[in-house]
């Protein structure tokens, strides 16, 4: 069983949907973990930052969640073999813990975009999505302001563009919606869009299956 | 020990895109403000700490700046001593 932990934070918002996309895949077995828990090395296979606002993104999005007990552990985490993802919230978190290079700013057109978006797979990002996946368009909502991501120069040595938008929506670099990169025996994704909003049949949107699916396949 | 007051000031770094000041600027021109040639916005932070010395207290609010206060990506910081 692949065992997948969602880090709360107070402000956390997509925490709920986070955990169901999980727990519906078979093979998986998904739990909250609080983050003032220590994150311990092997305790997990897959840790995912849900979306939301936590600490009611004071100071900057994802800057006093990165302090905590849960992140401050995560690098060893992941160096050890876990795979990180993290989504909307969870991705400003991984940028201001500096697990992923660049940065998130408003958007550039200065409003909330909550919306269904067109997403083209751009690169490989283990095991979320594999090498047959590129190419691939997926709709996936997004729903933030400040999604507006920012690099100097984008090293492939370093990080991948995995996501892009197929279409500007806020100003990002090179319309890029999501970075991947390996850490240690682990991994790290990061991305705006919402793909556990697009996970169950009553809402009909299902693309974020992919993730959950691929991660089963490649993980067992 | 002595008291110490620091104003920390974090802005965004040159050429880093800043729609809030932008907005701003365009606003206060259209308030007629004709001289008006750039607006920058920064956070300020008020903070007060005990230090052995004044280059003690410096060094941690450099230290907050860098850790916290600002996102070095693409914020800068300036520590200043009022008291």
């Amino acid at each position: 069983m692949i065992r997948a932990g969602v880090i709360r934070f107070p402000g956390s918002n997509c925490d709920q949907d986070t955990l169901r996309a999980l727990q519906n895949q078979n093979g998986i077995s998904a739990s909250f973990h609080w983050h003032e828990d220590e994150l311990k090395v092997g305790q997990y296979d897959l840790i995912v930052i849900p979306g939301g606002f936590s600490f009611g993104d004071y100071l900057r999005a994802g800057a006093i969640a990165k302090q905590s007990p849960a992140i401050m552990g995560l690098s060893d985490a992941i160096e050890a073999g876990a795979h990180c993802l993290g989504l909307c919230n969870g991705f400003q978190i991984l940028l201001e813990a500096r697990l992923l290079p660049g940065y998130l700013t408003v958007n550039s057109h200065l409003k909330f975009v909550s919306r269904v978006v067109e997403l083209k797979v751009s690169g490989e990002a283990f095991p979320w999505f594999c090498p047959r996946d590129h190419g691939k368009i997926l709709r996936f909502p997004v729903a933030h302001k400040f999604g507006n991501y920012q690099i100097q120069k984008i090293d492939v040595s370093e990080v991948k563009p995995a996501l892009t938008y197929l279409e500007d929506i806020n100003g990002s670099h090179q319309n890029i919606a999501g970075v991947y990169r390996k850490h240690g025996k682990g991994s790290i994704l990061g991305m705006m869009p919402h793909p556990e909003r697009a996970s169950f049949e009553d809402l009909k949107l299902m693309d974020g299956q992919l993730l959950w699916k691929n991660a089963v396949e490649n993980l067992k | 020990m002595m008291k110490f007051q620091l104003r920390i000031r974090v802005g965004f770094k040159e050429g880093i895109l800043d729609p809030q000041a932008e907005a701003i600027g365009s606003s206060l021109k259209r308030l007629n403000f004709k001289t008006l040639e750039s607006v920058h916005v920064q956070k300020l932070f008020l903070v007060t700490l005990t230090a052995e010395s004044e280059a003690q207290a410096v060094s941690l609010g450099r230290e907050m700046a860098q850790k916290l206060l600002a996102n070095v990506v693409m914020e800068n910081y300036e520590v200043e001593v009022l008291k």
